[in-house]
């Protein structure tokens, strides 16, 4: 469009068009054109106030759209809900089509090609080759057959140091059934514990409430098919590890011990034609490992394993995790496996009767006695500090931070990740988020492998507000349901006032109709109650982390865990202010309609808010939960606080705060709130615990 | 842990990315997560002065970003992600916008909470008023502007350039510069008024 003005340039009395000047303003004029344009607006006033008004008008806009975006509430559980679906999506999409389709590929080719083979083979081979190195090998390791053996000779060596020993792996193991047709995929999984002795023939494999639906019958694998389909939880597992050992049977794989790359090269050292492929990857949560993939070329038959992959540590080629692809007679069966634990331990350390008859059996009590596994050396403090901390960023990755009932206890020779998590969807979060962590130990469960057990509530959780599952939708079902708040009148008065103001030019909707003010009261408590839950899981898991790492602890932080905690301190308190913002946003208006607007700031309260880490935390955690407090009382309709003060003396004598000095207070610690947030953001900026 | 997309070059190194990782469901999937987190915020934004409605807005990027998904896994190739997602959330939006006036609705419940003096505008009394009639005539300004000129205002908010607007509304790049010189216009007579 400006080209149309390019022939007025040279003239003395050239302007800028005002497409000219738009284009320019915007970046979008040719830097030639641009610089013109520059000089011209130095020397000319009126063409600069010209753009000066353009300018004027974008600043409006952006104001206007700033503030109009920032009144809005935001859902805080958004990447949760959204990691939840893409992981629906990927799963729909199936989770390897390009190594099945890839293999179903290959075996048509030479399928196709059979009659011709001698022929074509050198050159389908070649062919083949090249497109395997394209799509795949970028970085060559080491060869497979290398990697296997260094790893089973690492495993020997770990065997050997400890006498009598017994192997103990503690497992998840996700099997994936591919269905005939369009049938929802099969997903089942199982979290086990193999106890086994690698010199022996003595194993006993464990599982939540296996006892009830493996029976006293026998040991003996019965192919899955025979047995009736379960109805309990257990009984679904049991048939996820009663298929995997069937499956290693078949591929005659040591089942006894199915992370291994003894047992990976049992199967793959049968395969005469293979592709295979070892890569060095990142895990998520940033460990190191080897991938490796192995193919089988042409057709298996039914029960066979088609493909395989085996992840190992980097460091010490320690096999984490696995997958399995079996042919089945119409599509795949995958498993997936990963490890959450594993100990080699001397058989002295376990209870006597640890291989008694039946070896599969419920998982009960404690097997170890006495004392500490003796696996390699014991690591270090600052190595165990370190796992720690990664397993805190691995659970915040997942926001697993926020008042889960998931807890982290050290001693001096691991990491141990307890907990309890609502689905089988979560466990394999953590699973992933933890995977592959040295050091590190995973005893979580899930709510329906728990079974009638209640939720283990550790020592720590017992007090704090946001352990039990779900609070979120109960409060918010309390204000859905509780006809009258306290403020119900008060709030009817202001957001009806507000409607009829609201009324645009356009004179959208007439005024406010009794159902609208309702969903309007209903949308801001909802929103209200959401918010300040979410700030105090922040607040909370803060507190956690204050009462974690003192001055003392920290001071014995490898450099690189101190980081990693400033990241976390930081990340929770930025998404304190946030939220904090939006809830003040969101409230305070109604707030000041009802108690009106407090004379002057309240500065004078903010005691000692220089206080050093991590003495901030608990005070700050204790206004964030009186806000969310409040809030449940006056949006949400939980009950009225008591007065604090004794003017009745008698013990069931004491008498229900106002309404309106419940808003007067929650407006006092949003203030509160206001000036020490900012001021704590500022105080965690940078390398704020290095410092010291 | 944020990171700001800036360069071309950046642009260009995520696309290569994008194109090896589609083969790994599971690297891609968590490099979806990261432009998730990364990106949603523009995204759920723009959505928003389409939409009218925060929970709708969300529902719709998450859609959004899936679609991201899928689309990579199934091999395609996307040169410009920032633009792609702006123009998958653009259709969506406008599938499900209903009626054309939820942007006006936004507008003025936004408005009534200028009127009511909610926002923190400015420090001093004088100041806030002043500040509340000019925000007040930016909104009765943009009560006249056709939804496409207001796309196109929204869009060149968000940091992108005409020629990727052009892209994400299937315009041709000059008329996103007249769009939006009407509507700065617009605009600009609604504030001298």
């Amino acid at each position: 469009m400006h080209k149309l003005f390019r022939t007025d340039r040279a003239s003395p009395d050239w302007h800028p068009t005002y497409d000219e000047l738009q284009f320019y303003l915007d970046g979008e004029l040719p830097a030639e054109e641009a610089s013109r344009v520059r000089m011209h607006l130095e020397a000319c006033w009126s063409c600069r106030v010209r753009s000066e008004k353009v300018q004027e008008t974008i600043a409006a806009f952006i104001d206007y759209r700033s503030q109009m975006l920032e009144a809005l509430p935001e859902e805080p559980k958004q990447l949760r809900t959204f990691r939840a679906r893409l992981r629906a999506t990927v799963e729909e999409s199936g989770r390897r089509p390009l190594l099945i389709a890839w293999r179903e590929f290959l075996t048509e080719s030479f399928r196709t090609s059979r009659l011709r083979w001698a022929v074509v083979s050198g050159a389908v081979a070649a062919i083949l080759a090249a497109l395997l190195f394209m799509q795949l090998a970028k970085v060559r390791v080491a060869s497979a057959s290398e990697l296997l053996s260094r790893s089973v000779g690492l495993r020997a060596a770990q065997i050997r140091a400890v006498p009598k020993p017994i192997i103990y792996q503690h497992l998840h193991v996700r099997r994936m059934l591919e269905a005939p047709s369009n049938l929802p995929l099969d997903d089942q999984s199982a979290t086990v514990e193999i106890w086994a002795n690698p010199l022996g023939a003595q194993v006993r494999v464990a599982g939540q409430g296996w006892s009830e639906v493996s029976g006293a019958s026998s040991n003996r694998p019965t192919p899955s098919s025979s047995v009736a389909k379960p109805q309990s939880e257990a009984g679904r597992a049991f048939l996820v590890w009663k298929g995997l050992e069937e499956t290693y049977r078949v591929n005659r794989m040591d089942w006894r011990q199915p992370l291994s790359a003894a047992s990976y090269e049992a199967w793959r050292g049968r395969l005469e034609d293979k592709y295979e492929r070892v890569e060095p990857s990142v895990l998520p949560n940033g460990a190191q490992v080897l991938k490796l993939w192995t193919i089988a070329r042409g057709a298996v038959p039914i029960g066979s394993i088609a493909e395989a992959g085996l992840v190992l540590q980097a460091s010490d080629l320690h096999p984490i995790g696995g997958t399995l692809g079996v042919r089945q007679e119409e599509g795949y069966c995958n498993y997936d496996l990963a490890e959450m634990s594993f100990r080699v331990v001397t058989l002295e350390a376990l209870r006597p009767d640890i291989f008694a008859e039946p070896a599969l059996t419920a998982l009960a009590e404690p097997v170890t006695v006495g004392a500490a596994p003796a696996t390699r050396a014991l690591p270090s403090v600052s190595e165990l500090a370190a796992t720690e901390m990664q397993a805190r960023i691995g659970l915040h990755r997942v926001a697993a931070d926020l008042g889960e009932p998931i807890e982290i206890v050290r001693s001096r020779h691991e990491v141990e990740v307890r907990g309890l998590v609502d689905t089988d969807q979560r466990m394999r979060d953590l699973v992933v988020a933890l995977q592959g962590i040295p050091h590190l130990v995973m005893k979580v469960l899930t709510v329906a492998e728990a079974g009638k057990s209640p939720p283990v509530s550790s020592p720590e959780n017992v007090s704090e507000p946001r352990s039990q599952a779900a609070p979120g939708l109960t409060s918010v079902a309390r204000a859905v349901s509780s006809p009258k708040l306290p403020i119900q009148e008060q709030l009817e008065k202001y957001l009806s006032e507000h409607r009829s103001t609201t009324v645009s030019p356009g004179g959208k909707g007439n005024g406010a109709t009794e159902g609208t003010v309702q969903h309007d009261i209903q949308k801001l408590t909802s929103q209200a109650v959401t918010l300040s839950e979410a700030s105090l899981e922040h607040a909370w898991a803060l507190r956690r982390l204050a009462e974690r790492y003192t001055p003392d602890e920290v001071s014995t932080l490898p450099p690189e865990s101190r980081r990693q905690l400033e990241d976390l301190v930081r990340d929770h308190i930025r998404a304190l202010l946030e939220q904090n913002r939006k809830y003040g946003a969101l409230v305070k208006p109604v707030l000041f309609s009802i108690a009106g607007k407090p004379e002057g700031s309240s500065q004078s309260s903010t005691g000692q808010a220089e206080a050093d880490w991590p003495v901030f935390s608990p005070s700050l955690f204790n206004t964030v939960s009186q806000v969310d407090r409040l809030t449940s009382t006056l949006f949400a309709g939980a009950a009225l606080p008591v007065e604090a003060d004794s003017s009745t003396p008698g013990a069931m004598g004491v008498k229900t705060k106002s309404p309106e000095a419940c808003v007067r207070d929650l407006l006092a610690a949003l203030s509160l709130l206001d000036t020490e947030l900012p001021r704590l953001e500022k105080r965690v900026e940078g390398d704020f615990l290095s410092n010291r | 842990m944020k990171v700001e997309m800036q360069s071309r070059a950046e642009m260009f190194s995520l696309e290569a990315e994008l194109v090896r990782l589609s083969q790994d469901a599971l690297k891609l999937e968590q490099k979806v997560t990261e432009l998730f987190e990364l990106l949603r915020g523009p995204i759920q934004r723009y959505l928003v002065t389409i939409l009218g409605n925060a929970a709708e807005a969300e529902e719709a990027t998450q859609e959004t970003f899936l679609r991201l998904y899928q689309n990579l896994h199934s091999g395609q190739r996307i040169r410009n992600v920032r633009a792609w997602l702006f123009r998958v959330a653009h259709n969506l939006a406008i599938d499900r916008q209903r009626t054309s006036k939820s942007l006006d609705i936004m507008d003025a419940s936004y408005a009534a909470q200028l009127l009511t003096g909610s926002q923190h505008l400015g420090s001093s009394p004088e100041r806030r008023v002043l500040d509340q009639e000019r925000l007040g005539r930016v909104q009765s300004g943009l009560a006249g502007l056709s939804a496409q000129e207001r796309h196109c205002m929204d869009l060149r908010a968000e940091g992108l350039r005409y020629r990727e607007i052009a892209d994400i509304l299937g315009i041709s790049p000059s008329s996103v510069a007249e769009f939006l010189r009407r509507a700065i216009n617009k605009l600009m007579r609604a504030l001298n008024a």
